[in-house]
């Protein structure tokens, strides 16, 4: 039997037979050849060189087939030689993963949704995010560069730290109106040190006398905006002049409990604020 | 903490860093508003005081 023959058939014979393993076909049919070849030895000596370079490349040709096939798939990168690489796959199953440190922007669809990369470029860290399959910034390292601000060590910038920080307090004001005991209130709700912004249109603000540090204002409007898909746990302190009171049932909103439900937009009037220790409670 | 953020940016777990970094940022903003705080209060009891004199 021709050598070439011989391979087909048994090539063949491997696909036919389900329980081959793909990653095992190649030695399989390598051990099989041999074992064939033992047994039925060529009678023609003059073939027998023909043979041997056929053999030989034959079998480094499926040694190269093999660390094709042992290689996972998803492990991605697999060295063909000659810069050859083969095609990237995507398992959704993946947990996602940091990809490290690169210079440019990956393709988002080759990568699971929650997986991250620094750009060393820009000193960003990106993020799949999973609706759009689109890269989104994530945390921000600062720039490199003589004009950088340095990094604080820890994965954000300073200068990015400092804006936050600005832009959540730069709206901020303490004032009293009419005040003859001290009490102050700031425009920004802030629960469990979460940032809320509120809108306040007053037309008069009065000193309760009952209790320090609070400020009854008898606003036109004021709109709170509470987060948005609501987050269940915060607790919230609500006054009255005179006593405490639940919002509204529908809302969920109870007085010195948790929240249980918001909407994202609470508005209404004779809202009183309450500063303590550093916080700004509201109520309705 | 900063060796907690150091060994977590090492490691390249920038998902579980951002909220310790958020709540770094919340306790500074939240300190910011206290310091705003406590010099209107130093104000407004000098106001008084002189008020008084």
């Amino acid at each position: 039997m021709d050598f070439k023959d011989l391979a087909n058939k048994i090539l063949n014979e491997g696909a036919e037979t389900p329980k081959t393993k793909k990653t095992d076909s190649v030695e399989s049919i390598l051990e099989s050849l041999d074992q064939k070849m033992n047994e039925e030895p060529s009678s023609d000596s003059s073939s027998h060189s023909d043979s041997d370079m056929a053999e030989k490349k034959f079998k480094k040709d499926a040694k190269k087939a093999a660390a094709y096939v042992k290689s996972d798939p998803n492990e991605l990168v697999v060295d063909m030689g000659k810069g050859m690489k083969a095609p990237k796959n995507v398992n959704e199953n993946v947990s996602p993963k940091f990809l490290g440190k690169l210079n440019y922007m990956p393709n988002p669809l080759e990568h699971t949704p929650g997986t991250t990369f620094k750009h060393v470029n820009e000193g960003v860290v990106y993020i799949r995010t999973e609706g759009e399959n689109l890269w989104e910034s994530f945390v921000s390292d600062g720039k490199p560069g003589k004009n950088a601000y340095p990094s604080g060590g820890g994965g954000l910038g300073l200068r990015d730290v400092n804006a936050t920080i600005a832009a959540a307090t730069g709206g901020v004001s303490v004032y009293v109106s009419g005040a003859t005991s001290g009490t102050l209130f700031t425009n920004n709700l802030i629960v469990n040190n979460i940032i809320y912004q509120t809108t306040i249109t007053s037309s008069s603000i009065q000193l309760d006398p009952t209790y320090d540090n609070q400020v009854v204002i008898n606003a036109s409007a004021v709109t709170i905006k509470l987060p948005n898909p609501p987050i269940t746990g915060l607790e919230y302190t609500f006054f009255n002049r005179n006593f405490a009171y639940t919002i509204s049932a529908a809302q969920s909103i109870y007085y010195n409990g948790t929240v249980a439900n918001t909407q994202s937009v609470v508005s209404g009037t004779n809202i009183l604020f309450c500063a303590y220790d550093g916080l700004v409670w509201a109520a309705k | 903490m900063s060796k907690k953020i150091i060994e977590m940016v090492n490691e390249g777990d920038y998902v579980s860093l951002k909220p310790v970094l958020e709540e770094m940022v919340a306790k500074k903003i939240v300190e910011k508003i206290g310091k705003k705080k406590e010099e209107f209060i130093a104000d407004l009891k000098e106001k008084r005081a002189g008020k008084k004199g």
